[in-house]
């Protein structure tokens, strides 16, 4: 089975967390690929900062992504994947408006701090194919 | 985390004893209540204060067993009525919402008669259960002063006792299979392989088994880091938690007739029989072979790696083996261990031990959980269905439900673990005893998984052509009645129930 996540952050609108997020977009590629290459079970994921509704400066950070195996249990796939990851995420955590103490080092936070910010019901995704990624590539 | 100090080694006074110990007490009762929210402080405080001295913690008895002991468990509905959550909780998410979410049904895979819509036959709803308690007997009078003294003070503080099942008064109680305790209705001894649960001394020796990913509080080398681990002065959620653990309480309806007349079948299959004739067993015995190739134990316990060709008493409690080949070149081809023990055998999938995981499931080896279950029911007499229900009371003990018990149950519905690229990565079979059968729409959820169990075979005589018995369209051999996820709280934690004090 996939698993949608949309992760939903607010960040705050200062111009060192404003520089930071647009940072983490310029370097989101450089940092997940090498990761999700590895652990092979997520089909896509992509970095997003919407804008504030004035058209001036960034109001959160999405990161939106689809992966097989269910959320509960594999979050921790993603936790265990390496220090880019938890980067990644303690980067994004820094600049929330809402986040857990800093920095976050344990699993459990992590896992707490992704459900509490996700958009997303295993529920509420199409699909035009069930296969999994290691299907997929297999041949 | 890493760090450089060994964390303190656990007070077991501070610990329900179920998680250290297995309990060889005979006679057990699973009970269940709701609480009431008009009644909900100073009564359930009373309750907790009664129960509390005959609580069982994880000191060792000695010569000293209890004729009669009992243990807690509580919902995070539960919790929240006794106002032990906070807003924004830092319990974990699968605890807080429950077994029957969507997002844990990924894994457990509960639908047609098991639908978390169907549980405890609807004689109460999933949201009502608050509190499990788990009362165990030297002896059936024991057992039953202890149930009087419990429903008593239930009653007596505003509690609603809870009946899950159909038969008998709607309690369930253990039962006892072929005279021993640790049998199930299937016919197997179960309860041979539990994790160690030592603590490690560092962080290059941790490991799955290990108490620090069983028990909320030791976060230091911990795999798990089981939750809410925060810091417990100035999070109430981890002050309670501390030395606590979580028990995914299961009740799994066994269809025995159709078990055991689904082996009879094989046992007599033409195509079986010619194929296995070369082992020279008779009907009987070639029923043994199916139910061990099943299972991956023989009845007796005896694993089929160790014991390939018969059971034996020497082997029936081991637990040191593995499924690698050696000087297999790749793991994706190691398929000759599978001769002995096949790829999709309940135990191999519930515990995969040294056979290669695939790069998703992380380098850590397979998760672990602690096995506290039993029969419940009566036996059944011949092979004809009764209609009685019967089947197993689970208790799944573990320091992160999703990550170990959610984690394991998807493996068994979907046996994707492994990187056998003909075998589970196009087409994933399941468990062969456990599995959920999908059946259209929930199918997709299980992208090309086969309801077909594979047992390759090796004629000695001929070990140049292997074979295969190829047993196609698996039955449902289990439904669940209802599940509940519980917090099993530390001595302490409860003693701050009966007393509003926590020390």
């Amino acid at each position: 089975m996939a698993t949608p996540l949309s992760l939903y952050i607010p960040i705050k609108q200062d111009a060192a967390s404003q520089a930071s997020a647009q940072h983490l977009y310029n370097d989101f590629m450089n940092i997940v690929t090498p990761i999700l290459t590895e652990i092979q079970i997520v089909h896509y994921a992509r970095l997003i900062l919407i804008p504030n509704s004035t058209g001036e400066g960034i109001n959160s950070i999405m990161l939106i992504t689809t992966f097989d195996g269910a959320m509960n249990p594999y979050l921790s796939t993603f936790w265990n994947s390496g220090p880019g990851f938890k980067g990644l995420l303690n980067a994004i955590a820094a600049i929330a408006v809402t986040h857990p103490p800093l920095p976050i080092v344990s699993l459990s936070v992590f896992e707490n701090f992704i459900n509490s910010n996700n958009l997303s019901q295993p529920t509420d995704l199409y699909q035009a194919y069930t296969y999994t990624v290691a299907q997929i590539t297999e041949d | 985390m890493a760090g450089t100090t060994p964390p303190p080694p656990p007070d077991n006074s501070n610990i329900q004893g179920l998680l250290i110990r297995g309990y060889t007490h005979p006679y057990s009762c699973h009970l269940l209540f709701s609480f009431q929210a008009a009644s909900v402080t100073l009564n359930t405080k009373d309750f907790f204060a009664e129960l509390y001295p005959k609580v069982q913690s994880a000191v060792d008895w000695g010569n000293n067993k209890p004729v009669s002991m009992l243990n807690i468990g509580l919902t995070f509905n539960g919790l929240s009525m006794l106002g032990v959550t906070q807003p924004n909780s830092t319990f974990p998410a699968e605890f807080q919402q429950g077994p029957w979410s969507s997002a844990s049904q990924q894994s457990l895979g509960d639908f047609n008669a098991s639908s978390p819509d169907n549980w405890w036959y609807n004689n109460f709803s999933n949201t009502a259960l608050h509190c499990v308690v788990h009362a165990y007997g030297l002896t059936n009078d024991a057992l039953n002063d202890l149930i009087s003294f419990i429903t008593n003070a239930a009653l007596a503080n505003g509690l609603t006792e809870l009946l899950p099942i159909k038969d008998g008064d709607g309690r369930l109680y253990q039962s006892i299979i072929d005279d021993n305790p640790a049998k199930i209705h299937f016919g197997y001894v179960d309860g041979i392989s539990e994790p160690a649960l030592s603590m490690p001394s560092n962080h290059s020796s941790r490991n799955q088994a290990d108490l620090d990913n069983f028990l909320i509080g030791y976060p230091q080398y911990s795999i798990i880091d089981p939750s809410p681990s925060g810091d417990a002065s100035t999070n109430s959620e981890a002050k309670f938690a501390f030395d606590g653990f979580y028990n995914a309480f299961r009740i799994l309806y066994q269809d025995v007739a159709g078990f055991d007349n689904f082996l009879i079948a094989q046992a007599t299959n033409p195509n079986n029989v010619a194929k296995l004739a070369y082992l020279g067993l008779n009907q009987d015995e070639l029923v043994e072979w199916f139910a061990a190739k099943l299972v991956g134990r023989w009845r007796n316990g005896s694993p089929l790696v160790l014991s390939p060709n018969a059971p034996d008493p020497a082997t029936a409690k081991s637990e040191n083996f593995g499924y690698a080949t050696a000087g297999v070149p790749s793991p994706n081809q190691d398929v000759p261990s599978s001769f002995k023990c096949p790829f999709s055998a309940h135990t191999r999938v519930s515990n995969p031990r040294d056979q290669t995981l695939t790069p998703g499931e992380g380098n850590l080896g397979p998760v672990r959980i602690v096995r506290r279950g039993m029969s419940y029911g009566k036996e059944l007499i011949g092979n004809t269905d009764d209609g009685v229900d019967r089947g197993l009371i689970g208790l799944f003990l573990c320091g992160s439900i999703a990550q170990q018990f959610e984690k394991l149950y998807g493996w068994m519905n979907y046996n994707n673990f492994s990187p056998k690229p003909d075998f589970s990565v196009k087409n994933p079979p399941q468990d062969a005893l456990l599995g959920n059968r999908p059946t259209a729409p929930n199918l997709t959820n299980y992208p090309g998984v086969v309801s077909t169990f594979t047992i390759p075979i090796q004629n000695p005589a001929t070990p140049d052509q292997p074979d295969s018995i190829v047993i196609s369209g698996l039955p449902e051999f289990i439904q669940t009645r209802g599940t509940a996820y519980c917090l099993m709280p530390s001595l302490n934690a409860l003693n701050y129930l009966a007393t509003g004090v926590m020390a």
